[in-house]
């Protein structure tokens, strides 16, 4: 089976405010509450057969087949349409953030990071520290496209019972490593995860020490503590320690530059005894050049140094209105029926750009249906049937 | 006055440690420049560790420099990839200076951190103000999830660090500087949430802390010339606190004079008073620093200075026996 595109004529959109549970979709017990508020992206009134894809079509399996740069960037896609609708859902949140570190956490969550989804205790995975912990959309998005729960989970973020806390909770939600939020801490919690990995491997219980990656804002670098860290990093010769900084420029207040200078960052980081390379130019969203960054940085072991990809990213990257802009960090776009609602408009363009994107395979680029893009699909019939 | 042998709470805490990591890998200690006075020094030679060898592993000690807030993220880091981990400080750094990291990376996510701070209370002595730290019990307890614990001497320390490393999540324990006297018996056993009563009496309790339980037996003995009999109980679990134990007090005894080495706003009384008053008011008095920093002096002179005496006890006591009147 191909790719299976459907145009936004013959899609059949899921209101948002339909009552009642999804069904199968993992939502039970939690009641969904009915709301009156019309959010959903395009509604069309008649339902096409032709659109309707069935429960027992599921995608070639793919899983073992490693992604490369189109699939990744079609991943990358999907990621951004699930962070935009999540906020949008939630009424709040950080699109701004969140957006900028998605192809980062594209390239980590989708093929670099050495992890197994369904085995979240896995002694020797690769460990994440989102850092930057106002980013955890953009971090869920990838942790439910990668199956660690429920896509349709992502929208009932910020809702009091959901797991998906406004800012990542080790406690509840699964795959996430350690709980942040309080900026310039996550760097020294991924010092010490590090640490636990080189004194297992000395050990003699790992072959080779898996690795600890984290990624910081840099507004986050004002934060003393982050300095700490890259110390200890640096003096405990954590060479098992991949850092990146998500460098858009742009903090609550404004420019950082404006605010409070942190550059020369690489020069910073490479004085406090990193090896570090810099993405510049918008290549801190060129998903080639960061696989080759992860790669280079992956070589560092051995090297007795941690290493450091500072990404020169834009803030808001994908949706036009939110891009180079504080205005968008902490604020949720706006819903129908506001006047000139933004949610729609940023799904158009992200939709625009599905076009001419190489489809990942099975992969139905419609925002409302979530699917996993390894493979599974999770298209629920009842949805498709009960829509309008 | 009875007297009691001394010991040294640090030096147990040092040498329990080094002891649980000789058998158990898992165990980690932490330490921000300050090992020899934490004792962190001595898990250090056990394991065969060596700070100037900043790379060498497997290790089981590490000392992290005067970055506390790295330190507890570091912890933490650890504890999520199943170490257990003791870090180490002064109070006000265990307490204070990493109080956002303790609750965010630490209490939050309830992490098997166990916090070690010595050098709490008046008694640090000539240091001063800036080294004396009175708020940690108030501010530690007001995080959920964490325990909060103050050995009376160092078999209690001894007995509460080899159970508080087996027992899942974050643990605050406070100790002093100077040497404690002994007051339990070597075959002492701490349980979580159990207030020892080490001297039965039924006119009045007073429940004390650290190297305040001492004065409080020194002022029931004291009293039991006057005719009062004073019921002594070692509060060391201040979170969780011994609720039977402080119900027992409010019906069997007339008030409850609490003592600790620590400021009296939201320290051990102001958690004690909160139960009492909940369960079943009786008159309390509280000896405490009232409210202020510290200062530099000697130990007995800043103890005098504070309040923090037998005499203030035994006045305290007879103040609560005369309102029963």
């Amino acid at each position: 089976m191909g790719l299976m595109k459907v145009s936004p004529e013959g899609a059949n959109h899921i209101l948002y405010n339909a009552p009642g549970p999804y069904p199968g979709v993992g939502l039970s017990p939690r009641e969904r509450p009915s709301q009156t508020m019309l959010w959903g992206y395009v509604v069309t009134a008649e339902k096409s057969p032709d659109s309707e894809v069935s429960v027992s079509e599921q995608a070639d399996d793919i899983s073992g087949a490693v992604p490369d740069v189109p699939e990744l960037e079609a991943a990358a896609l999907l990621n951004r349409m699930n962070i935009v609708t999540m906020i949008a859902k939630a009424g709040s949140g950080h699109p701004g953030g969140s957006l900028s570190a998605t192809d980062i956490l594209t390239v980590l969550y989708f093929r670099e990071l050495n992890i197994m989804p369904n085995r979240v205790q896995w002694p020797n995975r690769d460990r994440f520290v989102l850092s930057k912990g106002h980013g955890a959309p953009g971090l869920y998005t990838q942790l439910a496209l990668r199956g660690y729960f429920p896509v349709a989970d992502l929208f009932t973020l910020r809702e009091l019972d959901s797991h998906l806390q406004g800012h990542p909770s080790m406690a509840l939600t699964r795959g996430v490593e350690m709980s942040t939020g309080s900026l310039g801490q996550g760097l020294s919690c991924s010092v010490g995860m590090a640490m636990a990995s080189k004194i297992d491997a000395a050990e003699g219980e790992l072959e080779v020490p898996w690795r600890a990656f984290t990624i910081l804002g840099d507004g986050e670098l004002q934060s003393g503590q982050v300095w700490e860290g890259a110390m200890a990093a640096s003096h405990l010769e954590l060479d098992n320690l991949i850092a990146f900084v998500d460098n858009n420029g742009i903090q609550i207040d404004g420019f950082t530059c404006d605010i409070m200078k942190v550059e020369p960052v690489d020069e910073k980081f490479r004085s406090f005894g990193w090896r570090v390379m810099r993405l510049d130019e918008g290549k801190g969203h060129d998903i080639g050049a960061i696989l080759e960054a992860v790669a280079w940085a992956k070589e560092g072991l051995g090297s007795g140094q941690p290493s450091m990809i500072v990404a020169d990213t834009v803030k808001g990257k994908g949706v036009s209105f939110m891009e180079n802009t504080n205005e968008f960090h902490g604020r949720a776009p706006t819903l129908p029926p506001t006047d000139n609602a933004e949610y729609p408009r940023a799904m158009e363009e992200l939709k625009a750009r599905a076009e001419g994107v190489l489809p990942y395979k099975g992969v139905v680029l419609t925002e409302e249906v979530c699917i996993n893009a390894l493979g599974e699909l999770r298209v629920q019939e009842n949805q498709l049937k009960g829509g309008a | 006055m009875a007297e009691y042998p001394m010991g040294d709470p640090r030096t147990a805490f040092g040498e329990t440690l080094a002891e649980l990591g000789t058998k158990d890998k898992r165990i980690i200690g932490l330490n921000a420049d300050l090992s020899g006075s934490t004792k962190t020094s001595l898990l250090e030679k056990a394991t065969g560790g060596n700070t100037c060898k900043s790379s060498e592993y497997p290790r089981q000690f590490f000392n992290m420099g005067i970055s506390e807030q790295n330190m507890m993220g570091v912890a933490a880091g650890l504890a999520a990839s199943g170490k257990i981990v003791f870090p180490s400080t002064f109070a006000m750094f265990a307490a204070g200076r990493v109080y956002d990291q303790i609750r965010q990376s630490i209490a939050y996510p309830k992490l098997n951190v166990k916090i070690v701070a010595t050098h709490s209370g008046v008694s640090v002595g000539g240091d001063g103000a800036s080294h004396q730290m009175l708020e940690d019990i108030s501010i530690i307890t007001a995080l959920p999830n964490m325990r909060v614990l103050a050995p009376v001497d160092a078999v209690e320390m001894r007995e509460m660090i080899k159970t508080i490393a087996y027992i899942d999540g974050p643990f605050y324990l406070r100790t002093g500087r100077t040497k404690y006297p002994t007051l339990l018996p070597d075959d002492h056993e701490f349980h979580l949430g159990r207030a020892p009563v080490i001297r039965d009496g039924d006119d009045v309790t007073i429940m004390a802390i650290g190297l305040m339980v001492e004065k409080a037996l020194n002022a029931a003995e004291d009293l039991k010339g006057q005719g009062i009999s004073a019921r002594v109980v070692n509060m060391s679990s201040i979170k969780p606190l011994d609720h039977q134990c402080i119900h027992a007090a409010c019906k069997e005894t007339a008030g409850i004079v609490t003592v600790e080495e620590h400021n009296r706003v939201g320290g051990l009384g102001s958690r004690i008073a909160s139960e009492v008053v909940k369960y079943r008011p009786v008159p309390m008095r509280f000896v405490a620093v009232d409210d202020t920093f510290g200062r530099s002096g000697d130990v007995d002179g800043l103890f005098q200075r504070f309040g923090l005496t037998d005499d203030n006890i035994v006045e305290k006591v007879k103040d609560i026996m005369k309102r029963r009147e």
